[in-house]
């Protein structure tokens, strides 16, 4: 089992301007042959702050807390005490801008560098005031962001990407990972490589997916403007349709389904595939042409547009209870 | 072999294994750009031999010897948008995509050993090849994400409005230049982290752009339907 141990650091304001180097005298463990060092800083910040974290070196967590300070937990790993002596944490503030990077130093005369390495790992969490913008990447790491009430932007290249209870705009990338979206109060523009998208609890004004080998769910939306595309896998999406919004789902290879609830000016759909879409629900199909399938629910005010390569388009309408 | 692999495999060319050694000259003798690629880190290794150890500590120095005396510039770009693209993946950092390549030009010199005896601490380079080895990894992703996005827009647009295959071939121009006005602008500032940065928006540009064309392709036929 492993036992860690926290070197704490507080800062007073005045020489929180920069601080660096949490590089020693921190009390370490093995685990799993590795020897792990965690270092624990609170540093005081204005909750109106951006916070932004580059790890190249490891995952981040960043999670909301209502207390004016930034608090960072610095898991450092590697094959010896030595080569974990050489992991860097650092900070900078000013500007309004928090920053923190990790960085490994080099014997050599090439210093520090902040680069992916198998060998060595930096794993962060943060909790930082409510308030505050994040904005965070790592290299192969998870990303994950919960509880921020001023939006969020989560890069990552092949880790995992989560963000979760989020008030504001949020955008997440992911080239090689999945992407969970939980409870988004915002806008949303998630970009995806290979893997997953999938959006739960989503209302802002538009919510825009696109990723290129991987699939996008996307349940209990509510949003005037929905683009969701995906070149190879199925698109499911569930939510309502704004009076006089715009709805795109497009899979080059893959299928879509498709579960509305409509506002009272209804809506037009206009779905194309290789084989008729099944339409349910209440929703009256006006005809064909030209491989286009038409149908109209009440008014028709907003315009759905579904469309599909190689695979099938299943659409059903639910009419909320009065 | 992809030409991807074939190039991986020209970078541990001498130490492939016998198969891998086969395929490759399978491969080279029907594709002349990898065919070319080999001539010139042939090339550049009699370079990096000429120029001895200590020039290897200042890589931009030792690039620009080297750079200096090839003669075909889409070569070297191509090496370096790899190396400064890489290098801006990892954002703000002020990596010297330097280092990189100093670590790829070690790697024609002498084949680097990623394994570390247990519990021992990797040497510099040990380390820095791990970081050559994501950092090329990841780069390969981008650029097949590229290619083939690519191939299936040139497919599919013979499907598309003329208008939209017009506007898609010049903007697809007008971005390819972007992207190689960037990898120029990292190549000849390497420690720049902000050109860095600006490579790599660029290649995600390339992407969203080319993902966003099949999409309003797939779409144009809904488009005109009342």
């Amino acid at each position: 089992m492993m036992h860690r141990a926290y070197r704490v650091v507080r800062l007073a304001p005045a020489l929180a301007a920069l601080w660096a180097g949490l590089a020693g005298g921190g009390r370490a463990a093995r685990a799993d042959g590795d020897v792990v060092e965690s270092y624990e800083v609170d540093l005081p910040v204005t909750p109106g702050d951006r916070l932004v974290v580059d790890n190249p070196l490891g995952p981040v967590v960043l999670k909301a807390w209502d207390r004016p300070e930034i608090r960072i937990l610095a898991d450092k790993r590697g094959p010896s005490h030595e080569l974990v002596s050489r992991l860097r944490v650092h900070g900078t503030l000013g500007d309004g801008v928090a920053q923190v990077t990790t960085r490994l130093l080099l014997i050599g005369p090439q210093g520090e560098i902040g680069l992916p390495m198998w060998s060595v790992s930096v794993a962060l969490e943060v909790d930082a005031p409510r308030g505050m913008q994040v904005v965070a990447q790592t290299f192969n790491g998870d990303l994950s962001a919960d509880g921020f009430s001023a939006g969020a932007a989560l890069v990552t290249n092949g880790g995992h990407v989560q963000a979760s209870n989020i008030g504001g705009d949020v955008s997440t990338r992911a080239e090689d990972g999945d992407q969970e979206l939980d409870a988004i109060r915002g806008d949303v523009d998630s970009v995806g490589g290979d893997g997953d998208v999938d959006l739960d609890d989503v209302r802002g004004q538009r919510l825009d997916a696109r990723v290129q080998g991987g699939s996008i769910h996307a349940r209990r939306v509510q949003a005037g403007v929905v683009h969701l595309s995906t070149l190879s896998g199925d698109i499911t999406f569930s939510g309502m349709i704004n009076d006089g919004g715009s709805y795109q789902l497009a899979t080059y290879s893959g299928s879509v389904q498709a579960q509305v609830s409509p506002a009272d000016g209804g809506f037009t759909l206009l779905a194309a595939s290789p084989s008729p879409p099944e339409i349910g629900g209440v929703l009256v199909a006006a005809g064909a042409q030209g491989g286009v399938t038409r149908a109209v629910y009440g008014a028709g005010s907003a315009r759905m547009e579904i469309v599909t390569q190689s695979g099938t388009i299943a659409v059903g309408v639910v009419t909320l209870a009065p | 072999l992809t030409c991807t692999e074939a190039e991986r495999a020209l970078s541990a060319e001498g130490d492939a294994e016998p198969e891998l050694a086969a395929a490759l000259e399978d491969h080279l003798a029907t594709c002349p750009a990898c065919r070319a690629e080999r001539e010139q880190t042939t090339r550049m290794v009699a370079g990096l031999r000429a120029l001895g150890g200590r020039d290897l500590e200042n890589p931009d120095a030792a690039f620009a010897r080297i750079a200096g005396a090839l003669d075909q510039d889409a070569v070297r770009r191509r090496k370096l948008r790899r190396v400064g693209f890489a290098a801006g993946i990892s954002g703000t950092l002020a990596v010297a995509a330097g280092f990189l390549l100093m670590v790829g030009m070690r790697r024609h010199l002498r084949a680097p050993s990623l394994a570390q005896s247990d519990g021992a601490t990797p040497t510099d380079d040990e380390l820095l090849s791990q970081a050559q080895a994501e950092l090329t990894a990841a780069d390969d992703h981008y650029r097949q994400a590229i290619d083939t996005l690519r191939q299936i827009a040139d497919r599919e647009r013979e499907r598309w409005p003329r208008a939209l295959a017009a506007s898609y071939a010049g903007d697809l121009a007008s971005r390819e230049d972007a992207v190689d006005r960037a990898a120029e602008e990292a190549a000849a500032h390497p420690d720049d982290p902000s050109r860095q940065a600006a490579l790599a928006a660029a290649y995600q540009a390339q992407i969203d752009f080319l993902q966003g064309a099949i999409r309003d392709g797939e779409l144009a036929e809904l488009e005109t339907t009342p």
